[in-house]
């Protein structure tokens, strides 16, 4: 039974009030995710898609990039060689307007504008997720975008121009079942390598050639299949450091009936670890959980009364490591049910307090807009050097003025087709001063800031011998 | 062992075996069960009938008669069994079902239908079906190391990890050499980390059937696990020279075991093994579906009367799937009727290169050499099928057609009657002995 969670954890401090308020209308978001329905019910029509935040344009403000899914067409894609009738198969046709991925430049008002068609994203085949992620370290993010078929990697040119670099980078060369995909270092040479989860196909690992070219590996690198060399059916993907031994591990999860995979990364390869649940997000301090959820059938309803295709999002705060379901006591947003898919998080009007876009299965996605205001709040943008450009990877440690430590970790990963914002969000309470913030960075580069002034953007750039 | 099941079913009517059918007279047993039933019809006697046509090899005359009494007696048990029986051994799994759960309707606690379905669901995955008959079938009958195990496996799969530790240690309880019970706790141990309990049962296991791959490849994989990848290499390499070098699990776990010794090319070389035999594994399964899907489309041409269009079908299906015997058969069948004997001769000998014990293909062969007036040929494959299954009416009577244009009629004469004695009934196999100028059968 496959049930789809987009889960965010997020660091707003546990005396902070629940303020999410419904900004999808005055966001101005023109999207509606069309999956092609048809009366086949393909399984492939209640999996999408996938919602990323990304800085583009390097404006400092988050645009908002949404996957589209096709037409599906049941039809010949051959003769038979007898000549009395053809092989048929179904394809996903995107042709349409309608099926093209798309791109909302943010305004900076709480209103997002789509750009146009000739931003070079509109894409082909069937998408599912996304991420966001530097593949070729020159300072703009790019976007690797799960299909059914060849994956499809797009280089950020500037400008909100981006090229399909597919065939170029090697990616297209080997085409699976994506859906969840992940960017982080896996070898630590500084470059991004991209791990892509795939449904009921071997998973896969594009290592980073550091020439623009991507070679997939992860067969030989031991996390193509599980620990008995079943293919399974991957859904998310996750590239974190959940031992704490600076190597980003790989997690990918599936169905319920076959459980996830963790894959710890030891100094060259990947091993299974079985016996595992879900992977942790390391000392993320006193985080809440944001769940956008929704069922994949949509008639389960009559099969399974206690469940529902649409599902109200699930809002849980941490008191002191223990979560409390507060959905029923949340704003509004909270009570409105979708069938939730991707599920995005990242501050979207820069003031400091997590929002969230939640894209839906069957039509328009929904945006979050966390209004909390009293507050303090600091969020890292790390700046590799040595480590890769986005510093995805780095682990953040910052001790606020009163005592309080959290843990932060840059990835855009982690949630359901969809990719965050990379800045690490901390949220301070009443402190208005981080005493000491502490960077381990990919390269192995520790760096420290001491008495960071809250509320701000605090752009870390890794150097050398870097205490400041 | 299920006939003697369906014979100690039989002893539920009180009635005492036919002495015919005792002593093995099964075509005697036929004609006097058939006799009394002329007499006065009896839903037992339509039964021994269906037991003695099955005696005699003639699986679908059985099967009709096991229905015709099911459908007299709706009630009685034994017929149902026999159908499920018979359905199983010829893979049609879903009416083998159907018959065993018609039994259970019957009699809730049947151990024979419990355990005959049980299997068929645990064989087709559906293990949440399997699991009331076995839970049942362990309330019942306590002493079932097998039914222990099943249910053992039911509820690892099910992820109810403490009941399938229960069920595999009762199984060992009733028998401690069980292999099922060894390898199944065994390897669930294994996989919750317990290696020094995992160890001894996969160690025993090993032993109990040391030409048996699982039990070296689940060792070996329980090695890998707790790291001692020296001695998991040698168990995947058992593994491998027992039978599972055609399964790509195996060169997993070996490269597994490799890569912990640090023997890079090895690995390489495991990976690139398992790699090919996953993809040899993939790509069957797709050339099966579509196969199939060939196979039904050439059913529907064939059922409109489109033989040519049926055979293109088949052919493509033979191109995805060239060792599958049935569908050289079905070819060879498919042309003979388009009397295409050559394209039929090579798919008949095909089918016969693969399974030379089938004495249909034989037959099938017959008829087409015969068709193609290679009478030596002919004779010579009817004789292989005669052999094969004496019990074919129209093998002996395809064999007097053929040595009857060699001019012999004295011995098609013999094979009139043979054809003849077996199918009282049939007309045509009379009419040839008639023209034949043998004795007119009564």
């Amino acid at each position: 039974m496959r049930y789809f969670l987009a889960l965010g954890l997020f660091g707003v401090l546990a005396s902070a009030p629940s303020a999410f308020l419904d900004a999808t209308a005055s966001a101005r978001i023109g999207f509606v995710f069309e999956a092609g329905k048809t009366p086949a019910k393909y399984l492939i029509e209640a999996m999408g898609g996938g919602v990323a935040m990304i800085d583009a344009d390097g404006d400092g403000w988050l645009a908002l990039f949404f996957v589209n899914g096709a037409a599906l067409v049941d039809g010949p894609v051959g003769p038979l060689p007898d000549g009395r009738g053809s092989v048929s198969r179904v394809r996903a046709d995107k042709s349409e307007p309608r099926f093209w991925n798309r791109l909302y430049r943010n305004q900076g008002d709480g209103t997002f504008a789509y750009i146009s068609d000739k931003v070079g994203v509109r894409g082909h085949g069937y998408g599912q997720g996304v991420a966001v992620g530097d593949c070729d370290n020159d300072g703009r993010p790019d976007l690797y975008v799960t299909c059914l078929g060849a994956n499809i990697l797009y280089s950020n040119r500037g400008g909100c121009r981006f090229e399909d670099v597919s065939v170029q980078s090697g990616i297209a060369k080997t085409p699976g079942k994506g859906l969840g995909v992940a960017f982080n270092d896996v070898d630590r040479d500084g470059w991004p390598d991209i791990l892509v989860a795939n449904d009921s196909f071997p998973q896969q690992l594009f290592r980073n050639r550091r020439n623009g070219t991507f070679e997939e590996a992860a067969l030989p690198m031991g996390i193509a299949y599980d620990e008995d060399g079943k293919v399974f059916a991957g859904m998310g993907a996750d590239l974190a450091d959940y031992d704490n031994d600076g190597r980003s591990d790989g997690f990918v999860n599936g169905p319920a009936n076959q459980g996830y995979g963790l894959f710890h990364k030891g100094k060259g390869l990947f091993s299974y670890t079985a016996g595992v649940a879900a992977i942790p997000r390391m000392h993320s301090g006193w985080g809440r959980i944001f769940v956008a959820q929704g069922h994949v059938m949509d008639n389960i309803e009559r099969t399974q009364p206690g469940l529902r295709y649409r599902e109200t999002p699930l809002l849980m705060r941490n008191r002191s490591g223990e979560f409390i379901d507060v959905s029923a006591q949340a704003a509004p947003p909270f009570q409105a049910p979708m069938a939730a898919r991707g599920a995005a998080f990242g501050d979207l009007n820069s003031d400091g307090a997590v929002d969230a876009v939640v894209s839906s299965s069957t039509g328009a996605p929904r945006v979050f807009r966390n209004a909390a205001a009293d507050n303090g709040w600091l969020l890292v943008n790390t700046i590799g050097e040595k480590s890769n450009r986005d510093g995805i990877g780095a682990s953040v440690h910052i001790i606020g003025e009163s005592g309080h430590e959290q843990f932060g970790y840059v990835t855009t990963a982690g949630s359901y087709l969809s990719a965050h914002d990379k800045r690490v969000h901390f949220g301070l309470g009443r402190d208005r001063v981080v005493k000491r913030i502490e960077i381990r960075w990919p390269s192995g580069i520790v760096q420290t800031w001491n008495n960071v002034a809250a509320n701000q953007i605090f752009e870390a750039k890794e150097a050398e011998n870097g205490s400041f | 062992m299920k006939r003697a099941v369906w014979l100690l079913a039989l002893g539920a009517f009180g009635q005492d075996p036919k002495a015919a059918f005792d002593r093995g007279d099964y075509a005697a047993a036929i004609r006097l069960f058939e006799a009394a039933n002329a007499r006065k019809p009896d839903c037992a006697n339509t039964l021994y009938i269906g037991l003695s046509r099955y005696r005699l090899r003639q699986p679908t005359e059985a099967l009709l008669a096991f229905q015709a009494a099911a459908q007299c007696d709706p009630k009685l048990v034994a017929a149902h069994l026999a159908l499920g029986s018979t359905y199983e051994e010829r893979r049609n799994d879903g009416e083998a079902i159907a018959a065993y759960a018609r039994v259970l309707a019957l009699e809730a606690k049947n151990v024979t239908a419990l355990r005959s379905a049980s299997n068929l669901y645990l064989k087709n995955g559906l293990h949440t079906k399997a699991l009331p008959l076995l839970e049942t079938l362990v309330a019942i009958s306590r002493g079932l190391p097998d039914a222990r195990a099943d249910l053992g496996a039911v509820y690892a799969a099910g992820g109810d990890r403490a009941g399938a530790e229960a069920q595999f240690r009762k199984a060992l309880e009733i028998r401690a050499d069980y292999f099922p019970a060894l390898t199944g706790l065994g390897n669930l141990l294994a996989r919750s980390g317990e290696h020094d309990a995992a160890m001894p049962l996969l160690r025993k296991a090993a032993m109990v059937r040391p030409n048996a791959y699982e039990a070296h490849f689940l060792l070996g994989s329980a090695l890998n696990r707790a790291g001692q990848f020296e001695e998991a290499r040698r168990e995947l390499e058992q593994a491998a020279k027992h039978g599972g070098a055609s399964e790509p699990q195996v060169f997993y776990q070996l490269a597994r075991a490799c890569g912990g010794l640090g023997l890079a090319e090895e690995r390489r070389a495991a990976l690139a093994r398992f790699s090919e035999l996953a993809k040899k594994e993939k790509d069957d399964a797709a050339a099966r579906r579509q196969a199939a899907k060939l196979v039904d489309e050439a059913r529907e041409l064939l059922q409109s009367g489109d033989l040519e269009g049926a055979a293109q079908r088949l052919e493509l299906a033979r191109e995805l799937m060239p060792a599958d015997a049935t569908l050289l058969f079905r070819l060879a069948g498919l042309h003979y009727d388009l009397r295409r004997y050559d394209a039929a001769r090579e798919y008949a000998q095909a089918a016969i290169g693969m399974s030379p014990a089938t004495w249909l293909y034989r037959y099938l062969l017959g008829l087409v050499e015969k068709g193609a007036n290679r009478l030596p040929d002919a004779k010579a494959s009817l004789e292989a099928a005669a052999r094969l299954n004496p019990s074919e009416a129209p093998v002996w009577n395809a064999l007097g057609e053929v040595v009857l244009l060699q001019g012999d009629r004295a011995a098609a004469i013999g094979y009139f009657e043979k054809a003849c004695a077996l199918a009282p009934g049939d007309e045509s196999f009379r009419r040839n002995l008639e023209s034949a100028g043998g004795a007119r059968i009564k």
